[in-house]
């Protein structure tokens, strides 16, 4: 990202945390949607297609890595 | 119940939730179920009992250290205890029962301290003592021990399967006397402190095996009843202490309840003996080969012994888990994968469960909650004990100032405003750091997973991995701050604790090298900034005027320029760093409390602004 970064850790921290206990008061079963959701605002606030594909990749990586 | 070190099974140290004994000993309300070698007491252990053939040669072993044992005092049996009136009495000789007796006895205040056991406390339990807690033990007397026998370390390291993901460094620069964190197990904690109280016997008048066994609320005191083995006593004081431990007597009894969170998650904390050149850091180990789905966490502590603590996966049985059989296999398999090849024995096995609790008050009428007694830190952060030996050091010049009539009783609530608020910030990062090492649900354990894969590319995000230990916490809300001037662009702020900086002392005996914290002792200390050592007028007045009151008062100057001592305390800022650091310029002025933390600063001395502060503070 070429932003420079505004976020502190502590505010990063408290983000995190509202988004763990979020996510726990709704529950495992809605959690995907949750997250699908978080991540569909996140894009239009991204606003940069490109930025969103690279992301999109970047997530993904882990479960497209093979052992050999 | 434990292992002792004779190998026989011993109700010591903590409380068993089904005891052997009706009063266990040591209360210790985390460490809440101990390894059991059986179901009766005095189960001979020479060897553990586990089945495995290849576990044989993991023998239990002593811990390298023998705990005196203290016969009762029966001094309170004595015909004196009826017609005396105590100023104070501290309930419970654990870390902050010793720092209090020790801070109180730096004022000269006499101090029964009561000790239901026999001994130090025996087991793992705190191991790592910050550099603020290490300043409080200086100031005490007791600090040449931890640095000698603890082992000082600065950072540590973070794994997620086999992929380093932290690297953190704790605070530390060639400003620092002391090291960030040094590693010392809690009997030799309590031992050092207790050698330092014995050096006391003038003021500190310890009674070993006399537990507290109720309270009767005068209106300017206490009365209460002492069980010893040879009977009961009761004695009376003006002032109590409690600092019992985490099951406190005192706690319960004058129905207080303890508010906040508990977590489900327990860990294994397993001491072993084990041979290894390994440097002191702390380790981390998310999601490992040798415990998959686990966290495991490794400290180095003096004499070999390390300690292991790992999490239980979800529904293990906390009773089976601490078996032996159990436990030992895990700690093999976690040191093949450290590469650790030397020789290793168990020492000792316990489980923890983290609370996150406190007291809303800290005063009760004449009773002061400290340490455990009044709040439950978790362990990951290392908060306990370096919490309590702050709360010791708070209260410890503020009692001696209203016992000795220097200042008005309304200075102790500000005990209890500073240290709940200490408390709540100490248990806010401490629950941080617990939903990171042990997720309390489906949704922080699936969120660590994302920031575990991804913190090693954007390490940006690897903050959130970071242990948050210990660190100076600042009481920016206490009413006892003055407000001073407001436009320094530097330095610590009211409320804060000094920063460190190397010294030049002047000596008419020889100059020589100290630390700026060296500079407080058991009194107010004004700060002066001068250019080379020239006492305003107005300084060496107030200086007269607070001898003339009986306050415990003294003056420092520091200099720019080296300068010749004279009557009062020089230090030279040779470093040229220290003027910069605290935003000063000649004239400026810190007054500096006897704990540590700054009352006030000024750009230039206002004499009567720093009376009215320190007025304002005594509360007279
Ligand atoms: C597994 C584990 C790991 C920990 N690691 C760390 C760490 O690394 N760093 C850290 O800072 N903290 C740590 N802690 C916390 C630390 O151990 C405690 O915070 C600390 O011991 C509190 O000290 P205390 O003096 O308040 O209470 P205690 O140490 O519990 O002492 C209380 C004393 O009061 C006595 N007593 C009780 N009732 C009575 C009575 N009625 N009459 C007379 N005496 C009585 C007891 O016998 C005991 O000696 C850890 C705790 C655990 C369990």
């Amino acid at each position: 990202m070429t932003k420079a970064k505004t976020m502190t850790d502590s505010e990063l921290d408290g983000a995190y945390t509202d988004l763990c206990k979020t996510m726990t008061r709704l529950g495992e079963a809605q959690s995907a949607l949750f997250l699908a959701r978080f991540a569909l605002l996140s894009m239009v606030r991204i606003d940069d297609a490109k930025e969103i594909q690279s992301l999109i990749a970047e997530a993904a990586a882990i479960f497209e890595k093979t052992d050999a | 119940m434990v292992l002792n070190k004779t190998g026989f099974a011993s109700p010591t140290c903590q409380n068993h939730p089904r005891p052997l004994h009706p009063q266990p000993k040591k209360g210790n309300l985390e460490a809440e179920t101990l390894f059991k070698s059986g179901s009766s007491r005095g189960i001979r252990l020479t060897r553990p009992s586990f089945t495995s053939e290849k576990i044989v040669a993991e023998d239990f072993k002593p811990y390298p250290f023998t705990a005196k044992h203290y016969p009762a005092s029966l001094q309170g049996l004595g015909s004196g205890e009826a017609t005396r009136r105590h100023p104070v009495v501290v309930v419970g000789g654990g870390p902050v029962g010793y720092c209090t007796a020790l801070g109180l006895a730096n004022y000269g205040v006499p101090v029964v301290l009561l000790e239901a056991d026999d001994s130090v406390c025996f087991g793992s339990r705190a191991i790592c003592i910050s550099r603020r807690s290490l300043e409080i033990i200086e100031r005490l007397g007791a600090v040449d021990g931890f640095l000698k026998t603890g082992l000082a370390w600065t950072g540590g390291r973070s794994f997620y399967r086999d992929t380093q993901v932290l690297h953190f460094k704790m605070p530390t620069d060639e400003n620092q006397k002391l090291p960030p964190m040094v590693n010392l197990a809690q009997y030799s904690i309590e031992q050092f402190l207790l050698d330092a109280a014995e050096k006391r016997k003038d003021l500190i008048d310890i009674r070993w095996q006399n537990r507290l066994t109720s309270i009767e609320e005068l209106t300017d005191g206490a009365r209460l009843t002492v069980n010893t083995p040879n009977g009961d006593y009761t004695m009376e004081t003006d002032w109590v202490v409690a600092a019992d431990g985490g099951r406190s007597f005192l706690r319960e009894t004058l129905g207080l309840k303890l508010q906040g969170a508990s977590y489900e998650g327990r860990y294994v904390i397993v001491d072993i003996w084990l041979d290894s050149q390994r440097p002191t850091e702390r380790l981390a180990y998310f999601d490992p080969a040798c415990n998959p789905g686990s966290t495991v966490l490794v400290h180095k502590q003096p004499d070999n012994v390390w300690r292991i603590d790992y999490q239980l996966r979800d529904g293990e049985d906390p009773d089976a888990a601490i078996q032996p059989e159990n436990v030992l296999p895990r700690v093999r398999a976690l040191l093949d994968m450290m590469g650790e090849k030397g020789a290793w024995n168990p020492i000792w096995i316990g489980i923890y469960k983290a609370n996150a609790l406190t007291l809303e008050n800290y005063c009760h009428k004449r009773v002061f909650f400290a340490g455990d007694a009044a709040h439950l830190v978790p362990i990951f952060g290392v908060r306990g004990a370096n919490s309590g030996i702050d709360d010791a050091d708070n209260l410890a010049w503020k009692l001696a100032f209203v016992i000795q009539g220097l200042a008005g009783e309304k200075l102790l609530e500000s005990y209890s405003l500073e240290r709940v608020a200490a408390a709540h910030e100490n248990l806010s990062y401490g629950t941080k750091s617990t939903e990171f090492m042990a997720p309390p649900s489906f949704a922080f354990e699936l969120m660590r997973t994302a920031v575990l894969g991804l913190a090693v590319k954007h390490p940006e995000l690897s903050s959130l991995i970071n242990p948050r230990q210990s660190s100076p916490i600042a009481y920016t809300q206490s009413s006892l701050n003055a407000v001073g001037s407001t436009d320094f662009d530097a330095g610590p702020a009211a409320g804060h604790v000094l920063q460190e900086c190397p010294l030049t002392l002047a000596d008419p005996m020889g100059s020589r090298q100290i630390h700026l914290t060296d500079l407080i002792g058991p009194q107010l200390t004004a700060l002066c900034f001068t250019e080379a050592g020239e006492a305003p007028a107005e300084l060496i007045k107030m200086q007269e005027t607070m001898h003339a009151r009986g306050i415990p008062f003294g003056a420092v100057i520091l200099t720019r320029r080296p300068g010749t001592a004279r009557d009062m305390v020089q230090g030279w800022d040779h470093t040229g760093r220290l003027f910069s650091m605290y935003g000063a310029q000649p004239g400026t002025f810190y007054l500096v409390r006897p704990d540590g933390h700054v009352l006030g600063r000024w750009r230039s001395l206002d004499a009567a602004a720093a009376a009215a502060a320190i007025d304002a503070m005594l509360q007279l």
